[in-house]
C-alpha cells in the first residue's frame, strides 16, 4: 500500500458521512451530512428520500473531508465504503461513489461490514479497547452483543428478535411527540420523571438475545389507558426497562464469558444515563469500560475506515455491492 | 480530440460505450465478455482497456439519467458523478426519452414512450419530430391518454410499448422495438448538442417521480 490514509464512506441509513483516518486510527478529517430535516416528518426513516438526499450531498461531502484534511488522491492507500446492512437505495449510492472515485483515482475499493466500523469505533483517535472484550453494539437498526478476542475476532453472542432498542426509541418517542431520533430528547425528558410504571422487562431472564417489540408495545397500550399519565414518568419507566434489560443481558454476558473490558458502541451508547448504568456495573465486576468518544457513537466515515485498514491488512476484499443483511461476523 | 465515456443507465443494466470524436471505439453491447452484474467499475475499466485509454485520458462523460431502473439509474449516475469529480472531466446528461427520440429518427406520426414506475403508475413521453414535446409521471392510463391526445396513430417505444392497447385501443400503432438504449447514441447526441456539456466536475441529478421536467408544459397546442 503506498497512501497513508483511507477514505472512508458511510451512507447505509440517514448519514452521508465522509473521513480519511490513519491506520492507527488518527482522524484527519470527518464530515457528516445528517439528514434529519428530511425525515423528521415521518417519525423515521423514509428510505427513499434517504437515498436522493444522498445522491445530492455525497460529492461536495467527500470534497469537503478532502480540503478539510488537505488530502490528495496520492494520499490513498484505499477506499473503504459500508457495503452493509442498510438500506440498498442509501447503499448503492455510497458503493457507486466509491466505485467511480476508485476508477479514477487509481484506489483499490473495499466494502465493509457497518456492524464491524462500529466495533471499531472504540479505537478512534486513541487505542481503547482491551482485548478480549464482550461488546453491546446498540443503534437504532441493532441490538448486538458479541465477544472480540482481537480487532477482527468476532463470535456472536446475542442480536434482538425483532426491534433494535434504538428502534423503541424512536417508536415510543413518537407515541410521546418527540422529534426523530428520539434518543436525546427521551433522556432529557426521563431525567424530569420517575418510573413509576413497571414496564416489561422482556426476556431479561433468557439468555443473550433480546426482544423490544412487546416492551413498546406495554408502553402504547398504557398510554391508551392512562392518557393523562406524565409523559416524564412514561419516558422514565420506559428508559428504565430498557437500561435494566441492557445490564443484566450485559451482566451475564461478562459472566459466561469471562473479558478484560465490555465496549459499548452504536448510536445508544452516546445515551448519558446508558453510560452511568454500564459504568456502574463495569466499576461492581472490575470490568474496563470502553466508550467511544460521543461524536463517533453514531453513524459515521472514520470507523468505516479504521475497519477497513483491518481488512487492507488482511488482504481481504469483499464485493463492493449492497447488502440489505450482512451479519456481524462476516467481513 | 476528445475522449467521451458514455453509460447507460435506464435499462436495468448498465451499458459502456466509449468514442473518439466521430469514432465508436467501443460498445459493451458488442462485447461477449461479460462482467459481474450490475459492477460499474468494471464494465468502465473494461472499455477504457477495450480502446486502449486510461481513465486518466477521458475528455468528458456523458450518461443517462433516467427514468428507468431506479437503482440502475441513481447508481450509474452516482458513479458518473465520483468519476467526473475524481478527474475534473465534464458530464452531459440526457433523459430517456431524448436517447429514444435520437434512436427512433425521423418519423411519419408523434411517438410516444411509454415506462413503468411503482405502484401502478408510469412514465411517458412524446416525442414530435424528433423533439420531446412533454414529459409525465402518474397513473399510468392517465398519462398515456393524456400524451395521446387526438392522435389516430402513435409509434410507440419503451418498455410498455407492447401494453399501450390495454390504454389506447382507438390508437393505430406501430411498434419502433426501441427498448433498451445504445450507449453509442449518447456518444452521437453529446456530439450533436455540445452546449449540454457541463462544468468539469459538476454533478448531474438523476431524473425521479418529483424532477421539474415532469410537472408543466403540455402535450398538445
Amino acid at each position: 500500500m503506498s497512501g497513508r490514509l483511507i477514505l472512508g464512506i458511510e451512507s447505509s441509513c440517514d448519514d452521508t458521512a465522509a473521513a480519511l483516518v490513519t491506520e492507527s486510527g488518527e482522524v484527519l478529517a470527518s464530515v457528516i451530512a445528517a439528514q434529519e430535516e428530511v425525515h423528521n416528518a415521518f417519525g423515521g426513516v423514509y428510505p427513499e428520500f434517504a437515498s436522493r438526499a444522498h445522491v445530492v450531498s455525497v460529492i461536495p461531502t467527500i470534497e469537503k473531508v478532502m480540503a478539510d484534511a488537505g488530502a490528495t488522491p496520492a494520499d490513498l492507500a484505499a477506499i473503504g465504503v459500508t457495503r452493509g446492512p442498510g438500506l440498498i437505495g442509501s447503499l448503492l449510492v455510497g458503493l457507486n461513489t466509491a466505485a467511480g472515485l476508485g476508477v479514477g483515482w487509481n484506489v483499490p475499493v473495499i466494502g465493509v461490514n457497518h456492524l464491524r466500523g462500529h466495533l471499531r469505533s472504540a479505537d478512534l483517535e486513541q487505542a481503547r479497547v482491551k482485548y478480549p472484550a464482550i461488546i453491546l453494539l446498540v443503534s437504532g437498526g441493532h441490538s448486538i452483543l458479541a465477544r472480540m478476542t482481537g480487532p477482527g475476532e468476532i463470535a456472536m453472542l446475542g442480536t434482538t428478535r425483532d426491534d433494535s432498542v434504538g428502534e423503541a426509541f424512536d417508536k415510543v418517542g413518537r407515541m410521546l411527540g418527540l422529534p426523530f431520533p428520539a434518543g436525546p430528547a427521551m433522556d432529557r425528558l426521563a431525567a424530569q420523571g420517575q418510573p413509576l410504571f413497571k414496564f416489561p422487562r422482556p426476556m431479561i431472564n433468557e439468555g443473550l438475545e433480546f426482544s423490544f417489540s412487546g416492551l413498546k408495545s406495554s408502553v402504547a397500550r398504557h398510554m391508551e389507558k392512562h392518557p393523562d399519565a406524565r409523559l416524564e414518568d412514561v419516558a422514565a419507566s420506559f428508559v428504565a426497562a430498557c437500561l435494566d434489560v441492557l445490564e443484566a443481558k450485559c451482566r451475564l454476558a461478562l459472566t459466561e464469558h469471562p473479558s478484560t473490558a465490555l465496549v459499548v458502541v452504536g448510536g445508544v451508547s452516546a445515551s448519558p444515563p446508558l453510560r452511568a448504568r454500564m459504568a456502574a456495573m463495569c466499576e461492581g465486576l472490575g470490568v474496563e469500560l470502553c466508550l467511544p468518544p460521543l461524536r463517533w457513537s453514531t453513524d459515521n466515515a472514520a470507523m468505516i475506515a479504521l475497519a477497513a485498514w483491518d481488512y487492507l491488512r488482511a488482504g481481504l476484499y469483499p464485493p463492493a455491492v449492497p447488502q440489505v443483511r450482512l451479519p456481524i461476523t462476516q467481513y | 480530440m476528445s475522449l467521451t465515456l458514455a453509460l447507460e443507465t435506464s435499462s436495468g443494466r448498465f451499458a459502456v460505450a466509449v468514442g473518439r470524436d466521430d469514432a465508436v471505439l467501443y460498445n459493451s453491447l458488442a462485447d461477449c465478455e461479460k462482467g459481474p452484474e450490475r459492477d460499474l467499475a468494471w464494465a468502465v475499466r473494461r472499455a477504457l482497456d477495450q480502446a486502449g485509454a486510461a481513465p486518466t485520458d477521458l475528455s468528458r462523460l456523458v450518461v443517462d439519467i433516467g427514468p428507468g431502473g431506479l437503482g440502475s439509474v441513481r447508481g450509474g449516475v452516482t458513479f458518473a458523478n465520483a468519476l467526473a469529480f475524481a478527474l475534473s472531466l465534464p458530464i452531459a446528461a440526457f433523459n430517456y426519452f431524448e436517447i429514444v427520440a435520437h434512436e427512433a429518427g425521423p418519423l411519419d406520426r408523434p411517438l410516444l414512450v411509454a415506462l413503468p414506475a411503482a405502484g401502478g403508475d408510469g412514465y411517458a413521453g412524446l416525442i414530435r419530430a424528433g423533439q420531446v414535446v412533454g414529459m409525465r409521471f402518474g397513473p399510468l392510463g392517465e398519462i398515456m391518454r393524456q400524451a395521446a391526445g387526438e392522435a389516430p396513430a402513435l409509434a410507440v417505444a419503451g418498455r410498455l410499448r407492447g401494453r399501450l392497447g390495454e390504454f389506447l385501443p382507438d390508437v393505430e400503432r406501430t411498434d419502433t422495438g426501441i427498448e433498451a438504449p445504445d450507449p453509442a447514441s449518447l456518444l452521437a447526441l453529446v456530439r450533436l448538442h455540445p452546449d449540454r456539456v457541463g462544468a468539469p466536475g459538476q454533478p448531474v441529478e438523476p431524473l425521479n417521480e418529483t424532477s421539474p421536467v415532469f410537472h408543466g408544459g403540455v402535450f398538445h397546442d
